[in-house]
């Protein structure tokens, strides 16, 4: 059964009808050409997935479609803002936090939700709110040092 | 070597170099050293036997535009190892350009020079000679080419930032694009000249941003995933949802029961299922097909 769901994606309205229960993460990246969201393991485990519902960061490959209903939806690709970087994604380049980048998405999103909820994390709190999130090149040590470095920069302002 | 040059091995008596008892490797294991071996020569020996190797012509690696910028061609992928950068580093090195005009284009097989492929850290040390000398005798056929168009001797002329100048009346001068004309460059050298020494180096091993990394920090990267062709098929494998099961019937719409699209194939071979186009839709197991 198909069915009619309405959400903000990255600042603008969109409309779509399909399966209820079909994963967030296909509905970006078939329906919608968003393929700055990751398909990776698909089940939840690795965090490169994430997308932001209401600031909060979820995994779109477990998250049905229909749940974002009437809410506002961040990928990867509404970071930018009149094309200019984030200030996490100039520290990511910065730090070279990334080798092959297919993590990076997911990592950019959750530590912008963690910014969103504490500015001035440290190294420690970073590590554990990202635990879970892989990254098989293993830069996790210069991503650390990116999260800190763009909270130095945004002093408080996240957006 | 004769027979009589061979040193005689004898194994009773041979002493291992490195002797470490089990206690011993475990500690260098888990303090992160790893034991490998080096497969350099196999790689060679491989490639000599596939019976190609890298193009002479410097043509093959790189093309100067009209507009100046330089792209530099490889069979080469990029796949975070960095080699996107330290190409267009050691190309930008010998041919004395801006690191941000080259353009790479990696792994094209219309464009590139023939590859045997990017696998075994071979990226640098066997495509790195090659580019390196290319972009040498570009350089130094495009004095040439300068020292005729500025009518003086080459050797009263340097190259800086894509533009040869007279070392003594620097506002003497032609840029490489105006000399390439965008066109392959037809001229040759006869002897090779040599590479820089890595102490004279201003751009290849200076550490440096990723030119790869706007693309990924901002999602526009595209990973093979991520490409969509015209016409493209899809297909996936479906696996049971136990150790062991083994499948029992068929439905005859597994379309429905799977929650495929519509118009999907189902195929199915030596106990492996397979649909086609892929789905969006989250495929679930029919229990039932399953013991």
């Amino acid at each position: 059964m198909e069915k009619t769901t309405s959400f903000k994606l990255n600042g603008k309205n969109v409309r779509l009808t399909t399966s209820p229960d079909r994963m967030l993460l296909w509905v970006l990246r078939s329906d919608l050409a968003l393929t700055g969201t990751k398909y990776s393991c698909g089940e939840g485990f690795c965090g490169a997935c994430t997308v932001l519902v209401n600031n909060e960061a979820v995994l779109s490959c477990q998250y049905p479609v229909q749940n974002v209903n009437g809410k506002e939806v961040l990928t990867i690709e509404g970071l930018q803002k009149n094309g200019e970087l984030h200030p996490l994604q100039t520290a990511f380049i910065q730090h070279n936090a990334l080798q092959c980048g297919f993590c990076t998405p997911g990592m950019i999103l959750k530590a912008y939700s963690l910014l969103l909820k504490n500015p001035r994390p440290s190294s420690r709190e970073i590590v554990e709110d990202m635990e879970g999130y892989l990254c098989r090149c293993g830069s996790y040590n210069r991503i650390i040092q990116a999260i800190q470095n763009a909270a130095q920069t945004m002093k408080g302002r996240i957006s | 070597m004769k027979d009589d040059e061979y040193i005689p091995f004898d194994l009773g008596q041979s002493e291992n170099p490195v002797t470490l008892d089990r206690r011993e490797f475990l500690k260098l294991l888990g303090g992160g050293i790893i034991v490998s071996f080096s497969m350099g020569d196999l790689f060679a020996l491989q490639e000599r036997q596939w019976g190609r190797a890298y193009p002479e012509d410097f043509n093959a690696y790189l093309r100067i535009g009209e507009d100046g910028r330089v792209s530099c061609f490889t069979g080469k992928i990029e796949m975070g190892q960095g080699v996107v950068t330290s190409f267009a580093q050691m190309l930008a090195e010998e041919l004395d350009i801006p690191l941000n005009i080259v353009d790479m284009v990696m792994g094209d097989t219309a464009l590139c020079p023939w590859d045997a492929g990017t696998f075994g850290s071979r990226s640098t040390k066997y495509f790195g000679p090659p580019l390196r000398q290319a972009a040498a005798e570009a350089r130094a056929v495009l004095i040439e080419l300068a020292a005729e168009h500025l009518r003086t001797g080459p050797e009263s002329l340097a190259a800086k930032d894509g533009i040869i100048f007279m070392k003594k009346d620097p506002a003497k001068k032609v840029s490489y694009a105006q000399l390439a004309k965008g066109k392959t460059i037809e001229r040759h050298l006869e002897k090779k000249p040599a590479i820089k020494h890595y102490s004279k180096h201003t751009i290849s091993g200076i550490p440096t941003d990723r030119l790869d990394s706007r693309q990924k920090v901002t999602g526009e990267a595209k990973f093979s995933g991520d490409i969509r062709v015209p016409g493209m098929l899809f297909a996936r494998i479906l696996r049971p949802p136990a150790h062991g099961a083994k499948l029992t019937s068929e439905q005859s719409s597994p379309a429905s029961t799977l929650l495929l699209p519509k118009k999907s194939k189902m195929f199915r071979s030596s106990g492996i299922m397979t649909w086609s186009p892929f789905s969006t839709s989250t495929v679930m197991w029919p229990m039932k097909l399953w013991v």
